[in-house]
């Protein structure tokens, strides 16, 4: 098999080590790019009429905005 | 999420069902990169008597708290659960052997990696195995 030029493989090579700096994230805030992703596949669907299904939390508490909205006015 | 394991952590301790652990997308992000996903599996040992592995309990349980299913989910607090009964061997020992994690403060149980590889090639679909071989050629 030809060998790949060297900047292709430091390319390569490259985009291992981020995949791995990412899979080493703590699960949390995997979460939150999680939720970053789907906010932005949401936005990509919405130029062709799809319902946007992104999950309803907040990136920061990782709880319910409801719930958010809730505790806010309890405490207000 | 934090507040959808709070929920199912409820669920297990009254009994609704005997052990969970997140698998699927949810539970592999456990041991790789963050992937995009709209549902959570939730793989069960369910709390039955006889031999009918039926999600019914659970569902009552919680529409009782207020969630509505949604296609072949239930959302939990925002997020759309997908409930599996352990329906073979693989899975059974998935969940006896998935291990305890903790999610920022709220415990929860993630199925093991090799587990989770094992039951995508089980399931065969295309993009269960383009999974398998990602994990594999990242030497996960």
């Amino acid at each position: 098999m030809t060998e790949l030029p060297p900047i292709v493989q430091a390319a390569l090579a490259a985009k291992q080590r981020r995949r791995r700096a990412l899979a080493a994230l703590p699960y949390a805030d995997k979460l939150r790019i999680l939720l970053a992703l789907q906010q932005m596949a949401d936005a990509i669907g919405q130029t062709r009429g799809a319902p946007p299904r992104a999950w309803p939390l907040n990136a920061t508490t990782l709880l319910p905005r409801r719930m958010e909205e809730e505790s806010g006015v309890s405490r207000g | 999420m934090k507040a959808t394991l709070a929920v199912l952590n409820e669920l297990e301790r009254q009994g609704i069902f005997q052990r969970y652990a997140i698998g699927g997308a949810m539970g592999a992000m456990f041991y790789v990169e963050p992937v995009v996903t709209y549902d959570m599996d939730i793989f069960v040992v369910l709390s039955t008597r006889s031999g009918l592995l039926t999600l019914t309990p659970i569902y009552d349980a919680l529409r009782q708290r207020g969630y509505e299913p949604q296609g072949e989910c239930i959302v939990i607090e925002g997020v759309p659960v997908q409930f599996l009964p352990a329906y073979n061997p693989l899975v059974e020992e998935a969940l006896a052997l998935a291990r305890l994690v903790d999610v920022e403060g709220v415990p929860t149980r993630a199925l093991p990696l090799e587990h989770l590889i094992a039951m995508a090639v089980q399931t065969g679909r295309l993009k269960d195995r383009a999974r398998v071989q990602l994990r594999c050629a990242r030497g996960l």
